[in-house]
């Protein structure tokens, strides 16, 4: 188990680092708003599913797992996300923050430990908010 | 002992006031916190410390939007008392005396004796600029206060849209929309009620003692006749 952490954790820390190079950020927290975004999305690439709950806003692993019916580390990497290979645009604003990626909108919460994903998978709709794949309820 | 009891007293009406600004701010951003929190916890996000609180968005929109329309509501008496006349009022001056009055009137130029403050007694901008500076200085306040506002205000207003999966507004935007306005209107209309207010009951009513009302048994149409 240890060793297959390992072996995903390697390619994940440098698909986050190529992601992280054209970043376009901000706002205070913006760039670590990118990282946990990007960060996510190369875990779900590399079907980490672990690192990617890691990763998630509580409510939002919660609805995840209530509307799956299994585990979050299983459930998401089902989800079929897009899959980003870079960051172009982060806002944030107070405890909340929106990242760009070349294929995806993910929307982030602040928390104690670092910025968690509330939803990913995000498709705009005139006058309504996004359409997300993964969302807290 | 007496110097220091004498300068309490001579400053009673500042310290009053000014304790009351710091303990009432204290208590709001007390009960903000607790507020801000319970809305963090029910949306199943992590509580914030005073300390961050203090320095959001959410606090300083709530501050700057109070402050801005006290200083207006202060800045506007102070102006419109210059050009309107209340009969009965003691906050008014008496009808027919409207207007900026005489240098003599203002102790201005060759009037000035020599208590009065030294650009006064000087000519040219420097009078220009101490005949007004008690609104330029309210009038800066408020619009500091308002641009404050408008900055946190649209902070506070793309925070929830990102907690609810919209897209944030920019700042040109924001001072178009609802949120900006509804804030402002809704502390402006109770200032100019309670100043109007003012102005009215003060003609029939009084509090013993105090300048903001006329002598008890002054006459309801007495004018600019404080107690």
């Amino acid at each position: 188990m240890r060793a297959a952490t390992r072996w995903r954790a390697a390619p994940v820390a440098a698909t986050t680092l190529a992601l992280l190079g054209a970043c376009s950020v901000a706002g205070p927290g913006a760039g670590e708003a990118s990282q946990a975004a990007t960060t996510f999305a190369a875990s779900v690439a590399h079907d980490d599913g672990a690192s990617a709950c890691a990763l998630l806003a509580p409510t939002t692993v919660e609805t995840l797992e209530e509307d799956s019916g299994s585990s979050c580390s299983t459930a998401v990497v089902e989800l079929d996300l897009p899959t980003a290979t870079h960051a172009t645009q982060a806002r944030v604003f107070g405890r909340q923050a929106q990242v760009r990626t070349d294929d995806d909108v993910l929307f982030l919460t602040r928390s104690r430990d670092g910025w968690l994903v509330t939803a990913a998978g995000c498709e705009p709709r005139p006058e309504r908010p996004y359409d997300c794949t993964l969302e807290g309820s | 002992m007496s110097a220091a009891r004498n300068a309490l007293r001579g400053n009673g009406l500042t310290l009053f006031f000014a304790a009351l600004f710091v303990v009432t701010l204290a208590g709001q951003a007390l009960t903000g916190v607790a507020l801000f929190n319970g809305e963090q916890r029910a949306s199943g996000l992590a509580p914030v410390s005073l300390v961050s609180y203090v320095a959001s968005s959410s606090f300083a929109v709530d501050v700057a939007e109070n402050w801005q329309s006290e200083f207006l509501q202060f800045l506007l008496y102070i102006g419109a008392t210059v050009w309107f006349v209340q009969h009965g009022s003691p906050e008014s001056k008496k009808p027919g005396e409207e207007g900026r009055e005489s240098d003599e009137q203002q102790k201005v130029g060759t009037y000035a004796d020599e208590s009065s403050p030294a650009w006064a007694r000087r000519g040219g901008w420097r009078l220009s600029v101490y005949s007004h500076s008690l609104t330029l200085v309210m009038g800066a306040i408020f619009l500091a206060s308002w641009f404050a506002q408008s900055v946190t205000g649209r902070t506070q207003l793309n925070e929830e849209h990102l907690r609810d999966l919209q897209d944030p507004v920019g700042y040109a935007e924001y001072l178009t929309l609802p949120d900006f306005w509804n804030r402002t209107l809704q502390n402006w209309q109770s200032e100019f009620l309670a100043v109007a207010s003012m102005v009215v009951l003060s003609i029939y009513l009084r509090e013993r003692g105090s300048p903001e009302s006329k002598p008890v048994g002054a006459a309801h149409d007495a004018t600019g006749v404080e107690g």
